[in-house]
């Protein structure tokens, strides 16, 4: 009986080990879980970067500058085109790894001093990239080498490209481009696309490859570096160019197309001087800064505001025809606490009216008109713009302090088209509301049309947190600070609370 | 490998055999209960036995001695079996019964022979033929007989056992020395080899689950990190981990990898969890308590083999054999494992990321082998030499973003240990030879591969004595000094790290006195080459035995303990590669713009009261409340942004080993809150009925998180604030055994840093509760049963009333096993 227990135990034991081991015939999958906080499938972009330019700079024994390639997302374009002040991806190429089957061909000083090879020199290389993770969506691929080696994007002051890079992209008109055509940046989507048009990553991801990236323009100006050179106010009494204080119900006292000098003098108007504060040139010009302080310059030009890649008649301001939109955007971006960041959402952007000294003299700009100058006077509208830049579905608020000016005469003729035109221009909804601005500080941008830019307040005006300001408050750590770099917007106050409570600022502008 | 099981159960019937079992079902899931204890049932057979001899009743003593041998060998039992006979004037048995002693190779085995030498002489002369002389009186025994017929039971030299309570639980850990429970300055539990048995658990973490207050979390299929009353983390670091006394966490991370170990469950004789700070004797990083495991010793343990397979192709296999021959004995084993991955981050096809070459199912896989050997040098004497070795793969969680992370680990040991009553030397050698890699990365992002090697040395001269001065105190004294070479290269650190030499000298007095009271006080001052400073610990314990048999006792204790910062935190700098792949986070424990940062050690203060009651032969109770004071906790530091003040002093820009912009700074800084926590633990063991252990218990854990003036750090819980375990084990007469376990704990916040699109960011994050529900059961069979099928559900209710658990926010999600096993022991 016993070994007839253990026999049949014997056999439990054998035909469970049996079946056990067949466990797996059946596959042996495992779920799929991504935590929270992780990054799941992603879209990526793969391709070749293709470098033609003058040779690269040499220091220290290494190439100097890198490839940098910034992913954009179509509706975040970066200014003037959109209001995407960040890329959704960037990726560096060293100047080693793109160069390195010439590197033999270069020289390097031997006591490790820059290099540079003439600026006519050619040279045409290329190798590999990769861009992700990103998030579904259509890509424009932008970029430039950084051959003086002065790009960090650590830092506003040095994050886009200087005189004398090369910029490019993924270009679908690469040939023309080089040429001197507009640039015509190519989509990459990611993602499959849904009925609604909108994109979703699938769970295997997303990768596009083939990508080509072709870095051949030579950017040719420096960034619009300015200072707030004077305030002209004659509604406020501002007179401190680093801080002007503006009320939330800032109100245009004449908008009269029929009389520019009273039109002129209701704005607030910033005069932007070229560079920094003369005070300040020989400091700036050395490490950590090592900004362009030779003569400088601000490059004016019309705005092809309307995008139809003419440069006429329709471009010009909402406000009225007469006045031709221009270039650099003035932009207030309202920012972040006490810091120097943007606000992360919505952003409350206030976009100024560009001018060549004042009303009269922009309104004669030719089409074609591209100049040089030492400073730019930016007007400031009572108007912001409240728009979520990470959230395409949201709509957005144009906001204006009061339907009138001053004088009963209203401001905007047309609402319906004004917001189909500022729709069009941000890709979403744009509605007119009135209330008072959102107060809070604002940050200054000064906006090429190739991008570059300039803000203020930035890093070399501002003390980082572990960078203590001497008593002099003439340093911040061990370097200096320029205070022409600290300036400041602030809608502050309105003169009439009793219209901010009757006309309060709308949720959609705060944050 | 698992202890036999009576055939004497047969004289019960199976009608109780049955009402047990149906008992067990019932209870495992419904009343709080027991622990497994076939220890206390050998005692009350050993003193129900020694008591029947006492009364001269040696029949019925010596079936209670053999039923309690049956239950948990033990050769003192049959040393005393031996004596039965002999005093009852069985020379035949007396002489097999003190063979079988014998071949237990005992320390007292010239005398026993002598002994038996003159048994068989006397049998001689009793097979001759009578005469008319007197009989002899039976032969003299090495120690004094148990009792006689011929003198009253009640005379002192009549105890019936002179060695003691044979079956006394002892402990080694809490204070260095063997010492009952009772005695111990700190509260403990031991998972004993029959737990491990009857669970079926091949992963140590998770026996260690069932302890009140453990924090246990798998993170990976192969990635169990283990704390205790909070303060748990991806590769935790504040519990001491400890096999037979040498350290088995890493120098590098300050974690422990549990599937490197160079023995399995089926080595391990007993694990010791010594609850609360442990510094004042095993130096830094005995901050949170103690875990000792203690495999079985060269020489016992028997030959055998398990294997087990499971779904998902979970895989275990172990082998061993274990001989003494005279004064040489050895105990060698060897075993793979394979945990798979719970679930994966990474989908194979995936196109917009790439994986490691390597098996991407794996959660742990290691194959091992290990040899200890033994060489007694004379009486109490004995010279231990070993070494192990296990190649391992474990899929761990870093810290900060790195998630997903393959370590392919070689570690070998080798120790050598004198020990003796007066003095113990070991040495140890230890080497962590590694490939790791993240399992996944993104096209363009880095997998940040890297070969780290780990050689450590160490080397603890300890001298134990006991002595009365005055005649009204005894004192327990242990002191000693250690030394530990830690060696270590890394690419994640700077180019050379220092090789560090701790030192150690640590001393305990556990003074008894008036009989029910003793006082133990230790301290020890360690040397801590990373921080450049000497650092005391000391703790001091009150302990009270009341009672007449002073089965119970109260203890109130102080003590602190420190982590020592790891070499990670020491000596890191490492480029971390951010969500935008141009940009990278410079981690370093150096601050370029803050020269004199050092990061100094973890610091706590703990307070306890505990109670612990084994009054009874049926079950025991025990209860503590603590209080932590938590300083100095070590954490990633914010990132710092660059300044233009870096710039200005060369920091920062690109880097041309990576080709990345360096944005920001980032490594390690000393937190500057407080953690208050307040806790206890209740538990209970019942083990009233033969073939039936309950346990069950419950800990509570409550933190405060202060924060001074000028201090701004997110606290969290890293715990949950309720824990409870319960369980039933059932060993039967006809082979079948099993055990149910429950584990249910509330949930838990957890703040961690995260890589986002504009850089790393600390994050709150919650997990909901979770509860675990074991159930192993098993089937002994052929001759001692020598063989066993069994097989063993995990979480056997996940996905049932809740989702599968996460353990951690970044954890996988812990679904159910199924494994099934084959033993055989020789």
């Amino acid at each position: 009986m016993k070994q007839q227990r253990e026999t049949r135990a014997s056999a439990i034991a054998i035909n469970l080990v049996a079946a056990l081991s067949c466990f797996c015939t059946t596959g042996c999958d495992f779920d799929t879980f991504i935590p929270q906080g992780f990054g799941g499938p992603a879209g990526a972009i793969e391709g070749t970067v293709t470098y033609a330019g003058p040779l690269p700079c040499t220091r220290d024994g290494r190439i100097v500058g890198a490839a940098v390639l910034l992913a954009f997302e179509e509706k975040l374009l970066p200014p003037p085109e959109g209001l995407g002040t960040d890329p959704a991806g960037l990726t560096v190429v060293p100047a080693e790894a793109l160069f390195r089957g010439i590197r033999g061909d270069l020289s390097f000083a031997a006591d490790g001093s820059l290099v540079c090879p003439p600026a006519d020199s050619s040279v045409v290389v290329s190798t590999t990239f990769a861009v992700a993770p990103l998030s579904a969506g259509v890509y424009q691929v932008r970029g430039f080498f950084d051959r003086d080696g002065d790009f960090n994007p650590g830092f506003s002051i040095f994050n886009l490209p200087s005189k004398g890079d090369i910029g490019g992209g993924a270009i679908d008109n690469a040939t023309e481009a080089l040429l001197g055509a507009p640039v015509q940046y190519r989509g990459v989507p990611l993602g499959d696309l849904r009925p609604d048009g909108s994109r979703i990553i699938g769970e295997l991801g997303a990768l596009v490859q083939g990508v080509s990236v072709t870095l051949g323009l030579p950017i040719p100006l420096e960034r619009p570096i300015f200072h707030v050179q004077e305030v002209k106010d004659e509604s406020f009494g501002n007179t401190d160019p680093n801080k002007v204080v503006v009320p939330a119900d800032y109100q245009l006292a004449v908008f009269n197309p029929g009389n520019t000098a009273a039109t002129e003098a209701s704005f607030v108007r910033y005069v932007f001087g070229a560079g920094v504060a003369a005070d300040e040139i020989a400091a700036a010009s050395n490490v950590p800064f090592s900004l362009p302080t030779e003569q400088p310059s601000l490059f004016m030009s019309r705005h092809d505001v309307n995008g139809d890649g003419v440069r006429d008649g329709q471009d010009h301001i909402p406000e009225t025809p007469l006045v031709p939109a221009l270039l650099p955007l003035g932009l207030m971006t309202k920012l972040e606490g006490s810091g120097i960041a943007s606000q992360a959402g919505p952003s409350v952007i206030l976009q100024g009216v560009t001018l060549v000294d004042g009303l009269l003299q922009t309104a004669v700009t030719p089409p074609d008109y591209a100049m040089l100058h030492p400073a730019v006077t930016v007007a400031l509208r009572p108007a912001v713009l409240c728009i979520d830049k990470h959230n395409p579905s949201k709509d957005a608020v144009l906001l204006n302090t009061h339907k009138t000016d001053g004088e009963g005469s209203t401001l905007i003729a047309d609402e319906p088209a004004l917001e189909a035109a500022l729709a069009k221009q941000f890709g979403r909804p744009v509605h007119i509301q009135y209330g008072c601005l959102p107060r809070g500080r604002y940050g200054l941008n000064l906006i090429y049309e190739t991008g570059q830019a300039w803000t203020l307040p930035n890093e070399a005006g501002v003390c980082a947190a572990s960078e203590p300001l001497a008593a002099d408050g003439k340093s911040c750590g061990n370097r200096a600070v320029l205070s022409s770099q600290a300036a400041i917007l602030e809608i502050g106050e309105p003169v009439d609370p009793s219209y901010c409570e009757a006309n309060p600022t709308p949720a959609a502008c705060l944050k | 490998m698992f202890p036999p099981v009576s055939s004497g159960w047969a004289r019960h019937g199976w009608r109780r055999s049955f009402a047990i079992i149906v008992a067990a079902a019932c209870f495992g899931s419904a009343v709080p209960v027991a622990w497994a204890d076939a220890r206390t049932e050998a005692r009350k057979h050993f003193e129900a036995g020694m008591g029947h001899i006492r009364d001269g009743k040696y029949d019925s003593g010596i079936a209670e001695l053999e039923r309690a041998y049956e239950i948990m060998p033990h050769p003192s039992v049959r040393f005393n079996i031996a004596r039965a006979y002999a005093d009852a004037g069985e020379l035949e048995q007396a002489v097999a019964a003190y063979e079988s002693y014998l071949a237990s190779d005992p320390k007292d085995r010239d005398e026993v022979e002598q002994v038996v030498a003159k048994l068989k002489k006397k049998l001689a002369a009793q097979k001759k033929p009578p005469t008319d002389e007197p009989p002899d009186k039976p032969p003299d025994t090495p120690d004094k007989p148990p009792d006689t017929p011929d003198k009253p039971p009640d005379t002192p030299e009549k105890k019936p056992d002179e060695r003691g309570d044979i079956y006394e639980e002892k402990v080694v850990t809490a204070s260095r020395q063997a010492q009952s429970p009772l005695d111990a300055p700190n509260s403990l539990t031991v998972i004993t080899r029959q737990d491990i048995h009857l669970s079926g658990v091949t992963r140590i973490p998770e026996l260690l689950r069932r302890v009140a207050g453990m924090d246990v979390m798998q993170i990976t299929g192969g990635d169990s990190n283990v704390s205790m009353r909070g303060l748990n983390a991806r590769l935790s670091n504040k519990l001491l981990v400890l096999i037979d006394g040498r350290i088995v966490k890493n120098d590098i991370l300050g974690s422990t990898f549990w599937e490197s170990f160079p023995i399995d469950v089926d080595q391990i004789e007993q694990i010791e969890v010594v609850r609360g700070p442990g510094s004042s004797l095993y130096g830094a990083d005995a901050f949170a308590g103690v875990v000792n495991i203690i495999p079985i010793a060269p020489g016992k343990g028997g030959t055998g083999m398990r294997v087990g397979f499971g779904d998902h192709a979970e895989a275990y296999g172990s082998l061993w054999t274990s001989h003494r021959n005279g004064d040489f004995a050895y105990r060698a084993s060897a075993g793979f494992t394979r945990y798979p991955r719970w679930t994966r981050e990474f989908t194979p096809g995936r196109v917009d990321a790439r994986p490691v070459d390597v098996n991407p199912t794996t959660g742990a896989q290691n194959g091992r082998i290990d040899l200890r050997t033994s060489y007694r040098l004379g009486k109490n004497k004995e010279l231990a030499f070993g070494g192990g070795f296990a190649r391992s793969i474990i899929n761990i969680y870093g810290i900060g973003p790195f998630n997903d992370y393959l370590v392919e680990a070689d570690a070998a040991d080798i120790s050598t240990a004198f020990k003796s009553d007066l003095i113990t030397i070991r040495s140890n050698y230890a080497l962590l030879n590694a490939f790791a890699s993240q399992g996944h990365a993104y096209v363009g992002h880095d997998m940040y591969e890297t070969y780290p090697v780990q050689h450590s040395f160490e080397t603890d001269v300890e001298l134990t004595h006991t002595f009365k001065a005055p005649e009204a105190l005894t004192h327990g004294l242990v002191a000693g000094v250690n030394y530990r070479l830690k060696n270590i290269s890394w690419s994640y650190l700077i180019a050379d790290p220092p090789i560090e030499h701790h030192v150690g000298v640590f001393a305990q007095d556990a003074l008894k006195f008036l009989d029910h009271f003793a006082l133990v006080a230790s301290g020890r001052l360690d040397y801590v080459p990373s921080i450049e400073r000497l650092v005391p610990s000391a703790r001091g314990s009150f302990i009270v035995r009341p009672g007449k048999t002073k089965k119970q006792s109260i203890r109130a204790s102080v003590a602190t303990a420190f982590r020592s910062p790891t070499f990670l935190e020491s000596y890191l700098d490492l480029p971390i590669q951010l969500t935008v792949s141009g940009a990278e986070l410079q981690s370093a424990s150096a601050r370029a713009e803050d020269p004199d940062f050092k990061l100094g050690a973890e610091n706590i203060l703990a307070l306890e009261l505990g109670y612990l009651n084994k009054l009874s032969d049926s079950f025991q109770f025990e209860a503590q409340a603590y209080y932590h004071r938590i300083s100095d906790f070590i954490k990633l530091a914010h990132p710092r942004l660059g300044t233009l003040s870096d710039v200005a002093a060369g920091v920062g820009g690109i880097n041309p080993e990576t080709g990345r912009y360096r944005v920001a700074g980032g490594g390690w800084t000393n937190q500057c809150s407080y953690d208050h926590v307040f806790g206890g633990e209740l538990g209970v063991h019942f083990y009233g009925v033969e073939g039936l252990d309950m346990f069950a218990n419950y800990a509570i854990n409550h933190g405060i998180h202060e924060l001074p003036e000028g201090c701004n750090q997110p606290g969290d819980e890293r715990t949950s604030t309720h824990k409870v375990n319960f369980g039933t084990q059932v060993r039967t007469p006809f082979g079948l055994n099993g055990e149910v376990t429950f584990h249910y704990q509330t949930k838990q916040t957890w703040g961690e840093q995260v890589a986002t699109l504009t850089g790393i960011e600390y994050q709150l994050f919650e997990i909901p509760d979770y509860h675990l529900l074991n159930a192993r059961i098993g089937y002994g069979f052929l001759k001692g049963d020598k063989a066993e099928v069994s097989a063993v559900l995990f979480n056997a209710l996940s996905g049932v009333f809740a989702p599968a658990p996460q353990m951690h926010p970044f954890g996988n999600r812990v679904g159910r096993r199924f494994m099934g096993f084959f033993a055989y022991r020789l």
